[in-house]
C-alpha cells in the first residue's frame, strides 16, 4: 500500500523543481533568520555597548534600531515568502486534492496524503537551514567577534533553538492552513484551477479588458495571464512588496543612515578648519571630537588653567593675516550642569491646569560647555532656525536624552567653576554633535564669561585652504607659545570610526538583499514553474524559446513594477519616518538609492527570465509533461 | 522554406526514437520508413504504447528522433536549428491535442490569435476576424470570450481544431482528438477533419486506437511495439 510519506517522497522526486526552491527557499530563509538575529545578538551588544557609552545618543540609536528592524523584517519577509512557496506548491496540488477527495477520501486520510509532502519539506528546510546558518554563525563569529561567542555561547544556543521551533511552526502553520482551505473545497472547484473565478464580463464592464486589448500581444498575454490567476498573483504581489520593502530599508535604509551619521560628523567639523590653542587643550580637543570608539571615560580636564588663555594681542594680529576669513574665538570648559524642573500651566475645557516638566529630584552631569559668538562660527552646525541669545543655550542629544523629559520645556542651570554660582538658561534647540559623545552645551561666550569670571578664551577656530597662509598662523602661533592643529585629519578620522562601526553591521543589509533575491527569485521562478506546460503548447504552436523569455519577462517586470514602486516607496517612508527621523540626505544619494535598488531588481527579472529560458531549452513534448 | 504542393507532405527514414527510464532503453518508435502524400487523411492506429503519439510528435518536430530523417513539405527537419524549427511549425504545422492543451488563461479567441501572432501577421483587425471566423467555423461562435474551463470537452476540442487551422497550414496532426469525446461528437470531430482536409487540400495525420474511425480514411498506417506494421491506402 502506498503510504502517505511514500505519496510525498514520489510527488516529491517526479516533480522535482518545484518542491526544490520551495526547499532552497525555505532553507536560505532559515538560515539567513538564524544567522541575522544570532549575528543581531552578537553585534547589538557589541556595537550598542560601545555606542550606548561613547557616541552620542542619535547615532547609538539610529545603528542599533536599524540592526533590530532589520533582523526582524528578515524574519517576517523570510515568513511570507515561506507563505508564498507554500502556497504556490499547494496550488500545484490543487488537482490531486481534488482527485483524493474524487476518490472519496476521509478528510483526515486525504489531508495526511496532502500534508505530507510540506511536512518533509518543512523539516528538511528546518534542519538544513538551521545548521547552516549556525555554522555559518559560529565561523563568521569565530573570526569577528570571539569574545562574545564563548561569553554568550550558552544564549546563542536557547536562541537558535528557539528561532527553530519558531521557523518550523510558523511553516508548518502556513502550510496546513492552504491545506485546509483547499479541503473545504468541493472537487469540481479544485479541478478548475486558480481561473474559476474569472469573470469576463466584469473585466470588459471595468474597462480593463479594453485596455489590455490595446496593448502590444506580449505584453497583453503577459497581463492577462496575471489578472485572470487572481488569487495567485494577489499572494505574488504581497510577497514581492515585502520583498522589496525590506530590501528598501536594508540598502536605502543602511545607506541614509550611513550618510547621516556622516553628514552630522561633516557640520559639527567644518572644512579646511585650523584650531589654535596651547597644544594640552587641542589633544583634548581632538579626543573628544574623535572618541567614537575609545573606551576612555569622559574628560574631566581643566581648560581654564590661566597658561590655556589666548592673548588678544594674537587675535588682533590674527586678523591681519587677509586670507582668513573668520576667527571663531571659543571657550571650552567642563563643566556641571543640571536640569530644572519647570511647570506650565495649560488651560483647556476642563479649566486650567498644570504641568510639570522634569523630576522633582533633580538629574545633573558633566558636559562639554562651550562659548560661541554665533555671528562668527566656521562650521556648519548652526543651521537655519537656530538661535541662541544671552539667556539661551543649546544642548547636545545625548545630554537632552540623560537629563530631560522635555528639554525644550524646561531649562538648564550651570554651575559656574568655582561652584559658588549657578544660573539658569533656557534651551532654544537641540544639536546632533558627535563632540564628548553628545554631553555638550552651546550658549554665547559672553554669558559662559560671565559665568566663569573669565575675560578671554582658550580656542581660536580659522577657516583656511591657503597652504602660505596655514604656514603663517603656525608661525604667528608659535611667537605666542600656541600650537595649530588641522580639523580636516581628526575630521578623517572621526569618519573612519563611523565607516568602521557601520562596515561590522554590513552583513546585515548584504543578508537581507541576498534574501530578497533568492525570495524574489524563487516567487518568480515557482510563479512560471506553474506556467511550464503553457510554454511547451506555446513552442508547440511556433514560439520562438526568446518568446517565452520575452513573456517571462514582461510577466516579472508586471510583477515586479508595481509592487517595486509600493515597496520602494513605503520603504523609503518608513526609514525616513521612523529609522532615521532626522535624515540627512542629498538629492544624489537618493536618486542614487532608488536608482540602485531599481537596477537590482530588474537584474533579478532578467536573471528569472535567463533561468526559464534555460529550463525551457527543452523539447516541447518534455515541457507539456507536467512531471516530467 | 517549405513547398508542400511539389513534394510529400511527409517522408520518413528509418525513424526511430529511445528513452532510457531507469537505466534500461526503451524502443517507443523503430526504423520507421514511410511516404504520406499531399493532401491525405491518413489514420495511424495502434493500442497503447505502441508509438502512435511519438510518431506524430517526431513528425511534428516536438521531439527529435534518435536516429533516422524526417521531411516535412520537403523540408529535413534535422536541418532546423531550434528557432527555425519553431518558425517552420508555425507556418507548416497545426496540432490538435488529446488533452487540447488550449492555455487556461486565455479565451477562446484569444487561443485562436496566438498562433497567428506567432507567424508575424501584423494586422490585428484581420488576425481578429480570422479567429472569428474560425470559431464560427466550427460552430463556437458564441463563446468568442470564454475561458477553457467554462467549455465542454468536446467544445475546447473544437477551438484546439480552430486553432491548428489558424495559420493554414498545410499539414495538421491530431493526437486522439475524439480520445475524450463520446463517439457521436468523436465522429463529428473527424468529420469536420477530414472535410477540411478535402475542401482545403490538407495533410491530416489522425492518431487514434479508435477502428470506426478507418473507414474515413485515406490511408491507414498501423504500430505494433513500436514498428509499422501495415500501411493501407484505401481506393
Amino acid at each position: 500500500m502506498l503510504g502517505m510519506f511514500d505519496f510525498a517522497k514520489k510527488a516529491f522526486k517526479h516533480r522535482k523543481f518545484q518542491p526544490m526552491i520551495t526547499l532552497i527557499g525555505l532553507i536560505t530563509c532559515v538560515a539567513s533568520t538564524i544567522f541575522l538575529v544570532l549575528l543581531g545578538q552578537g553585534l547589538g551588544l557589541s556595537v550598542t555597548q560601545i555606542t550606548e557609552t561613547q557616541f552620542t545618543s542619535f547615532l547609538s540609536s539610529t545603528i542599533s534600531q536599524f540592526i533590530y528592524f532589520d533582523t526582524a523584517l528578515i524574519f517576517i519577509v523570510g515568513m511570507v515568502v515561506i507563505y508564498f512557496l507554500f502556497t504556490s506548491m499547494m496550488a500545484d496540488r490543487q488537482k490531486d486534492v481534488g482527485l483524493i477527495k474524487a476518490l472519496g477520501s476521509k478528510e483526515n486520510t486525504g489531508y495526511g496524503y496532502v500534508m505530507a509532502e510540506p511536512l518533509l519539506i518543512t523539516i528538511y528546510g528546518c534542519i538544513l537551514g538551521g545548521l547552516f546558518g549556525l555554522s555559518t554563525f559560529i565561523v563568521y563569529s569565530t573570526i569577528f567577534l570571539p569574545n562574545t561567542l564563548l561569553s554568550q555561547g550558552l544564549t546563542y544556543f536557547c536562541l537558535f533553538l528557539g528561532l527553530l521551533a519558531i521557523s518550523f511552526c510558523a511553516s508548518w502553520v502556513i502550510s496546513s492552513r492552504k491545506a485546509e482551505a483547499f479541503f473545504k473545497n468541493t472537487p469540481v472547484n479544485l479541478f478548475a484551477g486558480d481561473t474559476q473565478n474569472f469573470d469576463f464580463v466584469k473585466e470588459q464592464l471595468t474597462g480593463v479588458g479594453k485596455f489590455l486589448d490595446r496593448l502590444p500581444w506580449i505584453l497583453q498575454i503577459s497581463l492577462k495571464g496575471i489578472i485572470r490567476s487572481r488569487s495567485k498573483t494577489k499572494t505574488a504581489i504581497i510577497c514581492l512588496s515585502l520583498c522589496i520593502f525590506l530590501m528598501t530599508v536594508s540598502l536605502a535604509g543602511g545607506a541614509v543612515a550611513w550618510w547621516t551619521t556622516r553628514s552630522y560628523v561633516d557640520d559639527s567639523f567644518g572644512q579646511n578648519v585650523i584650531a589654535i590653542g596651547d597644544q594640552a587643550v587641542l589633544d583634548e580637543y581632538k579626543n573628544m571630537m574623535t572618541n567614537v570608539l575609545n573606551t576612555k571615560s569622559l574628560s574631566s580636564f581643566n581648560f581654564i588653567e590661566n597658561e590655556f588663555f589666548i592673548d588678544r594681542d594674537f587675535i588682533e594680529k590674527l586678523s591681519n593675516i587677509q586670507q582668513i576669513g573668520t576667527i571663531d574665538n571659543r571657550l571650552i570648559i567642563i563643566g556641571h550642569v543640571v536640569e530644572v524642573q519647570t511647570i506650565e500651566i495649560v488651560t483647556d475645557a476642563t479649566g486650567s491646569h498644570y504641568v510639570t516638566y522634569g523630576q522633582s529630584n533633580v538629574r545633573s552631569s558633566d558636559a562639554l560647555i562651550i562659548g560661541i559668538n554665533t555671528n562668527s562660527m566656521v562650521d556648519n552646525l548652526w543651521m537655519q532656525n537656530m538661535h541662541i541669545d544671552a539667556n539661551t543655550t543649546i544642548i547636545g542629544s545625548t545630554l537632552s536624552e540623560s537629563i530631560f523629559d522635555n528639554p525644550l520645556k524646561q531649562k538648564i542651570a550651570l554651575d559656574s567653576n568655582d561652584s559658588n554660582r549657578r544660573e539658569t538658561f533656557s534651551i532654544s534647540d537641540i544639536v546632533l554633535d558627535p563632540i564628548n559623545q553628545g554631553l555638550v552645551v552651546y550658549m554665547p561666550i559672553d554669558s559662559l564669561q560671565k559665568l566663569n569670571s573669565i575675560t578671554t578664551h582658550n580656542l581660536v577656530l580659522v577657516k583656511t585652504q591657503d597652504p602660505d597662509t596655514v604656514l603663517e598662523i603656525e608661525s604667528l602661533a608659535k611667537q605666542y607659545g600656541l600650537n595649530t592643529l588641522s580639523l580636516d585629519k581628526v575630521h578623517q578620522e572621526s569618519l573612519s570610526n563611523i565607516d568602521r562601526i557601520w562596515l561590522s553591521i554590513l552583513p546585515f543589509p548584504i543578508l537581507s538583499v541576498v534574501t530578497t533575491i533568492i525570495g524574489v527569485l524563487n516567487c518568480l521562478l515557482v510563479s512560471f514553474s506553474g506556467r511550464q506546460h503553457d510554454f511547451g503548447i506555446l513552442r508547440a504552436m511556433g514560439a520562438k524559446g526568446n518568446y517565452t523569455a520575452k513573456i517571462v519577462l514582461m510577466e516579472s517586470l508586471a510583477f515586479v513594477l508595481p509592487t517595486a514602486i509600493t515597496g520602494i516607496l513605503i520603504g523609503m517612508l518608513f526609514n525616513f519616518a521612523f529609522l532615521i527621523p532626522n535624515a540627512t540626505i542629498s538629492a544624489q544619494l537618493l536618486i542614487i538609492c532608488i536608482s540602485g535598488l531599481s537596477l537590482l531588481l530588474l537584474c533579478i527579472c532578467i536573471i528569472s527570465a535567463t533561468i526559464i529560458l534555460k529550463l525551457n531549452k527543452q523539447t516541447p513534448t518534455n515541457l507539456m509533461q507536467d512531471t516530467q | 522554406m517549405s513547398n508542400c504542393a511539389q513534394n510529400n507532405a511527409v517522408e520518413t527514414s528509418s525513424l526511430t526514437k529511445e528513452f532510457n527510464f531507469q537505466n534500461t532503453k526503451i524502443t517507443a518508435l523503430n526504423d520507421a520508413t514511410f511516404k504520406i502524400a499531399t493532401g491525405e487523411f491518413v489514420v495511424v492506429l495502434g493500442h497503447s504504447g505502441s508509438g502512435k503519439s511519438t510518431l506524430l510528435n517526431l513528425v511534428g518536430g516536438l521531439d527529435k528522433p534518435s536516429s533516422g530523417t524526417i521531411k516535412v513539405c520537403g523540408t529535413d527537419l534535422s536541418t532546423l536549428n531550434d528557432d527555425s524549427l519553431s518558425a517552420f511549425r508555425s507556418l507548416n504545422i497545426g496540432f490538435i491535442f488529446q488533452t487540447y492543451n488550449l492555455i487556461s488563461t486565455l479565451t477562446s479567441l484569444e487561443n485562436i490569435q496566438f498562433p497567428m501572432k506567432l507567424s508575424n501577421v501584423v494586422n490585428d483587425q484581420l488576425i481578429k476576424e480570422r479567429a472569428r471566423e474560425l470559431l464560427n467555423l466550427v460552430g463556437l461562435a458564441n463563446r468568442c470570450d470564454h475561458l477553457p474551463f467554462q467549455m465542454s470537452c468536446g467544445e475546447q476540442q473544437r477551438v484546439a481544431i480552430a486553432r491548428a487551422l489558424a495559420n493554414d497550414p498545410p499539414l495538421i496532426l491530431a493526437d486522439e482528438p475524439t480520445g475524450n469525446l463520446d463517439w457521436p461528437t468523436g465522429k463529428e470531430v473527424i468529420m469536420f477533419l477530414k472535410q477540411i482536409s478535402k475542401t482545403q487540400k490538407k495533410t491530416m495525420i489522425v492518431v487514434t486506437h479508435d477502428e470506426r474511425i478507418v473507414e474515413l480514411a485515406d490511408a491507414t498506417m498501423r504500430l505494433e511495439k513500436g514498428r509499422i506494421v501495415n500501411i493501407a491506402r484505401h481506393v
